[in-house]
């Protein structure tokens, strides 16, 4: 379960986010909604600690996480500019989450190739980063993201600048496998219809 | 053959007389291979090689352990005194090394290896920064955060994220550093004292006090050899502009959040390093025996040190008109070549690299070679130019020329061909074009370039050293003899002309 609690964020002195509080239950989405501007990313950002909270704590499974690194949270995140390494082969980003935790190479494979079957993308392992897609780079950032099985995952945008088509298959995608992993996860989008097709709660920020 | 063309060979042609048929000249001269292997076979020579190696690798180390991290703080954090700390710690590299050499001294009171390195690391942080900075904020801050995400911890990110993405610009910075380290020749000459001789104070010392001139030529081959296989390994990019443009915003620190102090022991730390010395050479001319006394301010402007042949105001006036000379003729020649790199239009590739090579060889021939070259070449009619006050800033020019390209060169192409097609249909001619539309938006270019060769021109002593004359004495070259005798106004006048040099380096370049 993920717990914000009393969050806050200033930016220059100006307060972003005041006072938010909100739980996530395990195994279950929360959409973050509301319109540009509002501070959703920001409150994805303070939940992984890439932005400093001025007040309030953040607790997975009654753990509090607050004053934790970043690398240290076990959060995953996928974002609309996917953020792919362009030094680094498909396979390489992938691989990246479980490198760092030293797993072994041959588990590794295992798992990169695992997760390229499961995003669709199966014989892309040796592909550079320049020759994907719009599309494809949003799936395997999903892939990259889910490798070192986090326990909550951060959604920020993940169907944004993507064409109809592509944008309903991989939403359907994302559901799949949100479920068939039993992960927590929190969305953000400015589109209802993507809310209400794969949370199963919603919180609507306002100006 | 056209105008424009013939034009295009004219910065070629001034880098051809001046510095690659000098050096071939003195190479087919005096070189040879049983001269080597003298030089080679003699222990004393074989310890001035030796250091010059050791102290050139250790000034590289020593420069990253600051300049990487500062690197760092500057280009990915925006904090109040950001911009004020980058204009501290990049100032040194258009400052005269002799300056920097004596603001050292007047701290450690002593020469040796430690001032040797703290001198060039004064002066090489800013090429580490002007060269990495660009390139690291290139780098998507975001792709950190994504690493971070994915669990890994800072060492990690910056081993698997930024290092591969900065490691050649770093490759490039340190075989630059290595190389104005390795041939440094006005902080040997101040703070390396008696025991601590390099290859380039060799060559000076050989040639000009001792007349050992293949000797010399023989050590210049050698320091040539070293710094080319420098260069070959590790490939600097000699045509890296010193541009500062950021393409990902740097983050305000406030917002980082934790370790915000490691981003400003990051950057104090360096500034501490680099500004210390400029500051102790302001306090050292204004402090006589321990009290304030503006007595040498006082002596020195009014024109009559006992030491000098010729009153200060001369060499003054004489620094001054070479580097306004200087200017002139590097930013003129590098005009030329930079619209020639630059311009679409220019469809001769194989001439292209021509001129980008040969006026990039002022970069790898040391000032002692340079001077040694000019000395032995131009010394009998009708060439007998050596003796000739015209020659200093001819060849403070020549060393001038290929930063001055640098910075039109990326100016030029950043001109639109749009906007002259459009001109010509609207009816204005090649000449007016130039003036009103090439020239109007070089503006701020022309203005850096002027300003960075004027303060080449006023910090130049390598090669002065071997061509001035009692009539052509330049502030360089006034504060070495100032600063090596005894008495301590002498000494302190000294640094009153170190401090003249601070203010004037820093006023010509104040647009760049």
């Amino acid at each position: 379960m993920l717990k914000v609690s009393k969050l806050s964020v200033s930016y220059a002195g100006a307060p972003i986010i005041s006072d938010l509080s909100f739980e996530v239950p395990t195994a279950t989405t929360l959409a973050i909604t509301g319109p540009s501007g509002v501070g959703k990313s920001t409150v994805l950002q303070a939940i992984c600690g890439l932005v400093r909270i001025a007040e309030g704590a953040i607790f997975i499974d009654d753990r509090d996480i607050t004053q934790l690194p970043t690398h240290k949270r076990g959060i995953g995140m996928v974002t609309q500019s996917n953020d792919l390494f362009p030094h680094l082969t498909v396979s390489q980003n992938i691989a990246f989450g479980l490198r760092m935790r030293g797993t072994s190479p041959r588990e590794t494979s295992d798992r990169v190739e695992e997760l390229l079957e499961l995003v669709g993308l199966p014989n892309f392992s040796l592909r550079e980063i320049q020759t994907l897609s719009g599309g494809e780079s949003r799936r395997i950032a999903l892939a990259r993201s889910l490798a070192p099985s986090p326990r909550i995952l951060l959604l920020d945008e993940p169907f944004n600048g993507l064409d109809d088509e592509i944008r309903d298959a991989l939403m359907h995608q994302v559901k799949s496998i949100l479920q068939s992993s039993s992960m927590t996860s929190v969305l953000v989008t400015h589109d209802h219809s993507e809310a209400d097709f794969l949370s199963s709660s919603s919180l609507a920020l306002v100006p | 053959m056209t105008a424009r063309r013939l034009l295009s060979f004219l910065p070629v042609g001034f880098v051809a007389v001046f510095l690659v048929l000098p050096f071939l000249n003195t190479v087919d001269t005096f070189f040879s291979v049983s001269n080597t292997r003298d030089v080679l076979s003699d222990p004393s020579m074989l310890r001035i090689l030796w250091f010059s190696l050791w102290q050139a690798v250790l000034s590289v180390l020593a420069t990253m352990i600051f300049a990487i991290p500062a690197t760092w703080a500057l280009s990915r954090f925006q904090f109040p005194g950001a911009r004020l700390c980058r204009g501290l710690l990049t100032t040194p590299f258009v400052l005269p090394s002799i300056v920097v050499a004596a603001g050292v001294l007047a701290i450690s009171q002593r020469t040796g290896v430690v001032s040797i390195l703290w001198a060039h690391v004064v002066f090489n942080v800013a090429v580490v920064l002007r060269i990495v900075s660009p390139r690291w904020a290139l780098l998507n801050p975001r792709y950190e955060q994504s690493a971070a995400t994915l669990g890994a911890s800072p060492w990690q990110t910056f081993t698997h994220i930024v290092w591969p993405n900065i490691r050649s610009a770093v490759n490039s910075a340190a075989a630059l550093v290595f190389a104005y380290c390795f041939t440094s020749f006005g902080v040997i000459s101040i703070v390396g004292g008696f025991s601590r001789r390099t290859i380039e104070t060799e060559i000076f010392t050989q040639s000009v006090r001792l007349g050992n001139t293949d000797v010399a030529i023989t050590l210049a081959v050698l320091q040539m050899i070293v710094v080319l296989l420098v260069f070959q390994i590790s490939r600097p990019s000699l045509l890296q502009t010193t541009s500062t443009h950021v393409s990902s915003a740097p983050i305000p620190l406030h917002t980082k959040p934790r370790g915000r102090w490691i981003v400003l022991v990051s950057v104090v730390v360096p500034v501490i390093i680099v500004a210390l010395p400029l500051v102790a050479t302001l306090i050292r001319s204004v402090s006589y025996r321990g009290h304030i006394s503006f007595h040498a301010w006082t002596t020195v402007f009014g024109g009559t040190l006992p030491q000098l042949t010729v009153s200060t105001w001369r060499v003054i006036v004489t620094s001054l008109l070479f580097s306004l000379a200087t200017a002139i003729l590097a930013v003129s020649l590098a005009l030329i070549a930079a619209q020639q790199m630059g311009r679409q239009w220019f469809h001769y590739a194989e001439q292209h690299r021509i001129l980008r090579f040969v006026t990039s060889l002022p970069l790898v021939v040391s000032a002692a070679t340079l001077g040694l070259g000019i000395v032995i070449t131009y010394n009998t009619d009708p060439f007998a130019w050596r003796s000739h006050t015209w020659l200093i800033p001819v060849i403070h020019a020549l060393i001038a020329l290929p930063v001055a390209i640098r910075i039109l060169e990326p100016a030029v192409q950043a001109i639109p061909p749009s906007l002259r097609a459009g001109a010509a249909l609207l009816g204005s001619s090649p000449w007016h074009t130039w003036l009103r539309i090439d020239i109007a938006l070089l503006r701020p270019a022309l203005l850096r370039s002027v300003g960075i060769s004027a303060a080449i021109s006023l910090g130049e002593f390598g090669v002065t050293s071997f061509l001035t004359r009692s009539n052509s004495t330049t502030v360089t070259m006034t504060i070495s003899q100032l600063l090596g005798r005894p008495g301590a106004l002498t000494q302190q006048s000294g640094y009153v002309l170190a401090s003249l040099l601070i203010v004037l380096t820093v006023g010509v370049t104040s647009r760049a």
